[in-house]
């Protein structure tokens, strides 16, 4: 019997069945609580962008200190953050990567830029994914974008310049591609 | 329980030293490589294995005698995947820093060619209780080559156990150490030695 064909399609029907119940179940159970942890991240690092101190360990501390310093605003597709007590500015931009979608939040006072984060990237372990490193980040604090960033491979990045990644150069153009877009959008719709 | 305890520890124990995952059979060892660069990451990752092995021997040998041959890889991958997912999405929900850590290769215990390996060369000729200690000890045996890799990697590498500093600030990290490559030599001299050490046997 259980060579049967009825019974190979029937078994793999019944455990399909199985598999999708269970599946569910534990989706059901945890998809809140990683929402939760996903914006609880998100917080963090706009909060960090504006180099605003909380405690990380305490989520109740992140979500409190960002619901009184933070408001958000949507305008033209872009989300922009507002720090209530310095009167900062900060972007989020998104767009697709060499990889996956990278999205990267942007501090700003005037036109230079004074935080930097990646929130997300799904890029080559290793090569692209360094856009998320330390050092890569830090470099863009300082720089003046309200005309735009250059790439350069140089690695003697001007004012409105900044280095390329070694290994990454189709991650490192996607980011300049998804910076310059979000900076010409935000500073067309501020003059 | 049908089974003596000497039985069972004896079950265990072949899987985990004399059929080792790792300097026996060579199996596992991409995600041996992936994962060992932090103590904790092992730590996560065997008990991800550990979970889902087990878990996936003792369903596949609960259900041995209703599978049809043809399709037993299908109903293996099944099985072993809806474990998988399961793990994936708990850490996600209640470790997120380890899971953030861990990335893909969580979902990749789907591959892990050991839980894969017990299922078809043990659990679907066994009954349930000796499969499950078989999937145990085999995947013991895989969480132990781990620790011992991701001890080495993370004292040279960052000069820390477990996160915690144990080489003074006199030590220069050996980068290579936390990086694929490093992996790749560390994993040469233990098969090495550990070949060598249960040669008599």
């Amino acid at each position: 019997m259980i060579h049967s064909k009825a019974w190979m399609l029937g078994l793999l029907l019944i455990l399909s069945i199985i598999c999708s119940a269970a599946l569910a179940f534990v989706n059901i159970k945890t998809e809140p609580i990683i929402r939760r942890n996903e914006e609880i991240k998100r917080m963090m690092t706009v909060l960090n962008v504006f180099e605003v101190s909380y405690d990380p360990l305490d989520y109740r501390s992140v979500t409190d200190t960002y619901r009184s310093r933070i408001t958000e605003t949507e305008e033209n597709g872009l989300t922009i953050f507002h720090e209530k007590e310095s009167g900062q500015t900060a972007l989020q931009l998104s767009g697709s990567g060499f990889q996956g979608i990278i999205k990267v939040v942007v501090a700003l006072k005037g036109d230079t830029v004074s935080g930097f984060r990646i929130i997300r990237q799904s890029e080559t372990p290793g090569l692209g994914s360094r856009i998320s490193e330390e050092a890569f980040q830090k470099q863009f604090i300082g720089k003046k974008v309200s005309g735009g960033i250059t790439l350069v491979k140089s690695g003697k990045a001007g004012p409105k310049e900044f280095d390329a990644i070694t290994g990454a150069t189709e991650s490192s153009k996607a980011l300049a591609r998804i910076l310059n877009d979000g900076f010409s959008r935000y500073f067309r719709n501020a003059k | 329980m049908g089974l003596g305890q000497s039985r069972a520890w004896k079950v265990f124990f072949e899987g985990f030293w004399k059929n080792n995952a790792l300097f026996r059979m060579m199996l596992g060892i991409c995600s041996s490589l992936a994962v060992t660069n932090s103590v904790r990451n092992a730590v996560a990752m065997s008990l991800g294995v550990m979970f889902v092995t087990a878990s996936s021997s003792t369903m596949v040998s609960m259900i041995r005698t209703i599978i049809p041959p043809r399709i037993r890889m299908a109903v293996f991958m099944m099985v072993i995947s809806t474990f998988t997912i399961v793990v994936d999405r708990v850490l996600k929900a209640y470790y997120p820093a380890i899971s953030a850590e861990l990335g893909p290769y969580v979902g990749l215990i789907i591959t892990n060619c050991i839980v894969m390996g017990r299922a078809e060369a043990y659990a679907i000729s066994n009954p349930v209780i000796p499969s499950f200690f078989d999937g145990l000890g085999v995947a013991c045996g895989y969480s132990f080559t781990l620790l011992i890799l991701a001890t080495v990697r993370e004292i040279l590498g960052f000069g820390s156990f477990f996160g915690l500093t144990v080489l003074g600030s006199w030590w220069t990290p050996w980068v290579i150490m936390v990086m694929a490559p490093g992996a790749f030599f560390v994993l040469g001299l233990y098969i090495w030695v550990m070949r060598t050490i249960t040669k008599g046997n």
